[in-house]
């Protein structure tokens, strides 16, 4: 009897236990991130600290999260795009199609530019790590990123550069960029700003991911007498670049938008990137703001072996944290809700990591602000030089 | 005139690697007539193994490399008994399936192991430039065109003084008559493959040091050497050395002036378009044995 009554209680649990979590239904995030191939030195912070978010939302809240649509568990499903547009947009109609997602974190430009019409047409949001002025346009879609765009990390490093200017008038300008959507993306945008002001422009240059030497580029910008060169490229080619830059004698001042600079391109560079002058979209890893601690934590819960992050890590959590702020705020657990959502947000301060973040029906650039940071080699680190607001459109 | 100079000699020195990682993907072809596509995979490992002995277990740089290079000669003879033998006999596309499979496996393997971030080899030499004139020459590169070209010498004395050597040749001309002759083709197989993997770690090992280390950047080099081993003749040691020459001063000239003027970069581009250019004129290469069939 008494048996039968244990195994009686036990069949009950067994039954009622999948009710329980049933109670508690799931939605689906979905993140298509750049772990291998072309830029995932960088690709991979990123794809880090969004996944590292969503562990820690599992393992300290068991991915429960209240909104106002009811209480749901949030899971994060991810695959690596290599890179490669066509395999970001089969990934994002299987997590379309299978797991139901409700938004997205996507990665680079090529793969963004893919990836717009479908959005629009599943109408799943898409926060994407590439700030491509042409994601959002025209304006009101299903595309958001976090920062200002590229065109405007352009505006701020010309600005600076003719802040600095001392010596000849006109300063001779010359741009460096990856041969891409994303390498392109502020070429226009700096090229007109640059004529506005009267500047020079002697050169404009492409410059591969696997170059293995720059002498024609540089030897190029040494005969133009190029003062300032601007890059839009990531860290590897940039060292290439200025070591090169080096051992030429072309001396010119060298500036980059957000993916270029960072620690990446100290450790690589060394004392070559002395003096560089970097845009961000997120403070550099010893800022003292409040929400630093909860990232450095981040970090050393799930790669105790990591010491130092790129800005691109911070970057990745606040962009995850962006997502769950519209999640809370949906109104039904689908796309077209929770982009509507993203659309409410105002002034969402990420404890400091980046500047507040404001969207609108026909405004999806969180920021208005971004960072600027020159390399220090002797120090090895990044020091702050301002926080500038362009204001230019 | 310095500019065009200047241009010319950096060309000399990445075509000298060039011609270093196309020598091994030659010898493999020459003897086996395999197109082995994970040459730049193993290019690429073999600098990891060599930054990992010299990093993790402080080894000094030089001997580090030198066992690096050792190990590689036996991976060579392995990869050849365990993945190739099998295959010896089999359709040519099994064979090229086999090495772009060996490829995906390689490149994986460097991902989970080191992920995929950029290292830097351990300085084992000043870098400052040397000024000649008006031209700027780096330790670091003339470094890298000395080892390149002295392996490129130690192999064609291989070739052309060793019994190994002879027999090589030999099993690349005729491989029915070589067998007639006595000559092992089985350890022919392996010892080509055996060295190709030496040539192939020697090359990457030069570019790690130039520039840095990384997977994908690495690897890439396995595809820039199959227009400098297609120009030069894919069954040829001395085409794969003019070839990669080529491509080198061919890629640093078109930076030099042909992009400059279009504002886009073509230098990866115009090396492929030589290639078809000299195939329109010479199939073979410009070296490569002129094969005739009779139907």
């Amino acid at each position: 009897m008494r048996t039968a009554s244990l195994l009686a209680l036990v069949i009950v649990a067994l039954i009622s236990a999948p009710v329980w979590a049933q109670d508690v239904p799931t939605v689906k995030i979905g993140a298509i991130v750049t772990y291998t191939g072309p830029t995932s030195d960088v690709g991979a912070h990123y794809g880090d600290g969004i996944r590292d978010y969503f562990r820690w939302l599992a393992d300290e809240h068991g991915g429960i999260v209240d909104t106002n649509f009811g209480r749901v568990r949030v899971e994060l499903v991810w695959t690596d795009d290599q890179y490669n547009p066509q395999t970001a947009l089969t990934a994002l109609r299987r997590f379309v199609s299978e797991d139901n997602i409700i938004g997205a974190i996507t990665w680079g430009t090529g793969a963004n530019l893919a990836l717009m019409d479908e959005l629009n047409r599943v109408q799943v949001p898409a926060l994407s790590a590439s700030f491509h002025r042409g994601l959002l346009d025209p304006p009101g879609q299903y595309n958001f990123f976090i920062s200002t765009n590229y065109d405007n990390h352009m505006r701020v490093l010309i600005d600076y550069a003719v802040s600095q200017h001392k010596g000849s008038q006109p300063p001779r300008i010359a741009f460096s960029v990856h041969p891409s959507p994303y390498g392109r993306s502020p070429l226009e945008a700096g090229r007109t700003y640059a004529e506005q002001l009267g500047l020079n422009v002697v050169a404009s240059q492409e410059l591969p991911a696997d170059v293995l030497d720059a002498t024609g580029q540089v030897l190029e910008l040494r005969r133009a007498g190029a003062e300032y060169v601007f890059f839009q490229n990531v860290a590897q080619p940039v060292s290439v670049f200025l070591r090169d830059a080096r051992r030429q004698g072309l001396r010119a001042q060298f500036l980059g938008i957000h993916y270029a600079g960072g620690e990446e391109l100290l450790h690589l560079a060394g004392r070559n990137a002395d003096g560089f002058i970097t845009t961000s979209a997120a403070v550099t890893w010893d800022t003292d703001v409040p929400g630093i601690e909860f990232v450095k934590a981040l970090n050393a819960r799930y790669h105790p072996n990591v010491a130092v992050r790129p800005p691109h890590y911070t970057q990745g959590v606040v962009t995850a944290m962006v997502l769950m702020e519209a999640v809370k705020r949906a109104s039904a657990p689908t796309g077209a809700a929770v982009k509507d959502a993203l659309e409410t947000i105002k002034d969402f301060d990420a404890g400091g990591l980046t500047p507040p973040i404001t969207f609108g029906p026909n405004r999806h650039w969180g920021a208005d602000s971004l960072y600027l940071y020159r390399l220090d080699a002797n120090q090895n680190r990044l020091v702050f030089l301002g926080e500038f607001s362009p204001n230019y459109e | 005139m310095d500019f065009l100079l200047q241009l010319l000699v950096n060309g000399l020195v990445i075509g000298s690697v060039y011609a270093l990682a196309a020598l091994g993907f030659v010898l493999i072809y020459k003897a086996s007539r395999v197109l082995n596509f994970a040459h730049g995979d193993f290019l690429a490992l073999g600098t990891f193994v060599a930054f990992a002995l010299a990093t993790s277990l402080r080894l000094p740089v030089i001997p580090a490399i030198i066992l690096t290079l050792l190990c590689f000669f036996v991976l060579g003879l392995i990869v050849e008994r365990v993945v190739l033998r099998p295959l010896i006999g089999k359709e040519v596309i099994a064979v090229i399936m086999v090495s772009i499979g060996l490829s995906s496996v390689i490149k994986g393997v460097m991902y989970l192991i080191w992920g995929p971030g950029y290292f830097l080899f351990p300085e084992f030499m000043p870098d400052v430039p040397i000024i000649i004139g008006d031209l700027y020459l780096s330790p670091v590169h003339l470094l890298g065109l000395a080892v390149s070209a002295a392996f490129l010498g130690l192999f064609s004395l291989f070739f052309k003084r060793s019994t190994l050597g002879v027999a090589m040749r030999a099993v690349a001309d005729d491989q029915q008559a070589a067998l007639s002759l006595g000559v092992s083709v089985r350890k022919i197989f392996a010892v080509s493959w055996g060295i190709a993997l030496v040539s192939a770690v020697a090359a990457g090992v030069v570019v790690g040091s130039i520039t840095s280390l990384s997977t994908e950047g690495l690897s890439t080099i396995g595809i820039l050497v199959f227009p400098a081993v297609i120009v030069g003749g894919l069954d040829s040691v001395p085409g794969a050395v003019v070839g990669g020459l080529l491509i080198g001063v061919l890629e640093n000239l078109t930076a030099g002036f042909i992009d400059p003027v279009l504002g886009v970069s073509l230098r990866s581009v115009v090396p492929f378009v030589v290639l078809v250019l000299i195939l329109m004129m010479k199939p073979y290469g410009l070296f490569g044995t002129v094969e005739i069939e009779r139907v």
